[in-house]
C-alpha cells in the first residue's frame, strides 16, 4: 500500500486541446513562470427532494451539479518580465483602460472594450490572439490539476509515472483575480495574488491506468 | 407499521421538472418545419407550465342551500413559453417569422414603397404560407431511463402532452438596460384547441 497523498504534491496546467503554436507557447510559458502555492481541488453536490407519508420521509435524487468555484494562488516574482505570463493568464494585459479626455487628439489612449468578452465560441482555440499577440479571454477550455506521487522529481514529464490523479475543470471562467497582501514597510512577507475561475464540470483524467 | 417504506408507490422515482423536452416537429409540415428553424426552440426553452384542466359549474341556490350545477367543461386554454435568446436574437427571429405567417402577412416597406403594407389579417394568397397540424408537443422521460449508450433511448418518452391547433398570441417585451447583467429570456404565449395526454401505456401500443 503506498503512502497517503501530500497536499503538496501538485501542478497546474492550461490545457487546450485545439491548441495552436501560440497558445502551446504560452501554456509552456504559464507553466514555467507561474508559482501556484495552493489550489482548491474539485467537488459535486447532489440535490434531493424529500417525500413524506403517515410520519415517515424517503428521499430521493433530483439531479447532481459539478460547477463550482476552483480558487489558486500564486506568488509573483520580482522580475517583472517574468511576471510576463501570470499577468497574461490574469488578463492584466487586457483591461478596460479609462480613456484619454482629449478629444481628438492623436496620443489618445486604445480603449479596449470588455476583453472579456472576446472569445468566439466557434472558435477551439479559446486563447485568442489580438492585437499585438495579446492572449485576449477570460474563457479557458480546461485547466488540469495533477496530483503526484513522489517520483515527481525524478521523471518531471512522464505523466503515466509521476501523478497519481488528475482532475480536469472544464469551461472554466476566470471570475476574480485580486492580491492578497498589502504592501506594508513593517512585513517580511511575499506578495502574492489570487485567481478564482468558475468551471460547470470537471471529472477524473485517467492517468497511466492508474485511475 | 405504516411506513413510506412498505408504501409502493414510493418504490418508484418521482417525476423531475427537468425531465423533458420540447417537440415542434408537427407545427408545420417538414419543409417548413426546417426553413422556421423551429428545431431551434426545442434548443432553447427553459420552462413551460402546461397540462391544466378546467371546468365551469354554475350555482344553484334553493333553502339557503348551494349546488354546484357542471355547465360545460374547456377545452381552449393557453400556455407560455420561456426560451434563452442567443446573441444574434436567433430565437426571436423564429418565434417573429411564425407570428408574421399565422397572424398576419407582414411585408417591411421596401425602398421602392411597393411594398408598404400590413395585412392583419388573411387577406392575401396563402398558397405559399406554411402548413401543418399547428401540433405542439411535450414528451416527458423517465429519469431512470435516460440513455447511457444507446442516444434513441430518449426517444422513448413515458408521458406525452399534445396541444393541437396551437397559435401564437403573444410574444412578452423584450428589456434592454444598462442596469442589467440577465441576459434576454423571450416568453412566447400559444392557444390552443385542446389538449390530448399519453401516458405510457398509450405510448408502447403506439409503437410499430
Amino acid at each position: 500500500m503506498s503512502d497517503p497523498q501530500g497536499t503538496w504534491l501538485f501542478d497546474v496546467s492550461f490545457m487546450n486541446p485545439e491548441m495552436n503554436v501560440q497558445t502551446m507557447c504560452f501554456n509552456d510559458m504559464i507553466k514555467n513562470t507561474l508559482i501556484p502555492t495552493s489550489v482548491s481541488l474539485p467537488s459535486y453536490h447532489t440535490e434531493i427532494t424529500t417525500k413524506k407519508w403517515f410520519g415517515s420521509e424517503k428521499s430521493f435524487p433530483v439531479i447532481r451539479t459539478y460547477g463550482g468555484d476552483c480558487t489558486m494562488n500564486f506568488d509573483i516574482r520580482s522580475e517583472p518580465s517574468e511576471n510576463r505570463y501570470t499577468y497574461m493568464l490574469a488578463q492584466l494585459n487586457a483591461m478596460f483602460r479609462a480613456p484619454n479626455t482629449s478629444k481628438g487628439s492623436v496620443s489618445r489612449d486604445k480603449i479596449e472594450y470588455h476583453p472579456e468578452l472576446e472569445y468566439a465560441p466557434a472558435v477551439e482555440n479559446i486563447f485568442q490572439a489580438v492585437g499585438d499577440s495579446e492572449i485576449s479571454a477570460l474563457k479557458f477550455k480546461t485547466v488540469q490539476v495533477r496530483l503526484k506521487n513522489k517520483t515527481v522529481a525524478a521523471e518531471a514529464e512522464d505523466i503515466g509515472s509521476t501523478c497519481s490523479t488528475i482532475y480536469e475543470y472544464s469551461n472554466c471562467v476566470i471570475t476574480d483575480f485580486g492580491f492578497n497582501d498589502d504592501l506594508d514597510y513593517s512585513s517580511e512577507g511575499k506578495l502574492t495574488c489570487k485567481l478564482t475561475f468558475h468551471y460547470d464540470i470537471w471529472h477524473i483524467v485517467n492517468s497511466g491506468g492508474k485511475v | 407499521m405504516q411506513s413510506i417504506w412498505n408504501n409502493d408507490f414510493y418504490d418508484t422515482q418521482p417525476a423531475l421538472s427537468w425531465v423533458y423536452k420540447l417537440n415542434m416537429s408537427e407545427y408545420y409540415d417538414a419543409k417548413f418545419v426546417e426553413d422556421f428553424k423551429l428545431n431551434t426552440l426545442t434548443d432553447a426553452i427553459i420552462s413551460v407550465s402546461l397540462g391544466k384542466r378546467e371546468s365551469e359549474f354554475a350555482s344553484v341556490f334553493y333553502g339557503g342551500v348551494e349546488s354546484k350545477v357542471f355547465t360545460r367543461a374547456k377545452t381552449a386554454d393557453s400556455f407560455t413559453v420561456k426560451f434563452n435568446e442567443d446573441k444574434f436574437f436567433t430565437v426571436t427571429r423564429v418565434l417573429e417569422s411564425i407570428y408574421n405567417h399565422d397572424n398576419m402577412n407582414q411585408q417591411y416597406p421596401s425602398s421602392t414603397g411597393v411594398d408598404e403594407v400590413l395585412y392583419n389579417t388573411e387577406t392575401v394568397s396563402r398558397d405559399s404560407a406554411p402548413k401543418g397540424a399547428r401540433k405542439i408537443i411535450i414528451n416527458a422521460y423517465d429519469p431512470n431511463a435516460l440513455p447511457k449508450d444507446d442516444l434513441n433511448e430518449i426517444n422513448r418518452p413515458v408521458f406525452r402532452l399534445i396541444f393541437h391547433g396551437c397559435r401564437i398570441v403573444s410574444l412578452g417585451e423584450i428589456e434592454f438596460s444598462y442596469e442589467s447583467t440577465e441576459s434576454i429570456v423571450r416568453d412566447c404565449t400559444f392557444v390552443y384547441n385542446y389538449m390530448q395526454i399519453m401516458n405510457k401505456d398509450d405510448l408502447v401500443a403506439e409503437e410499430p
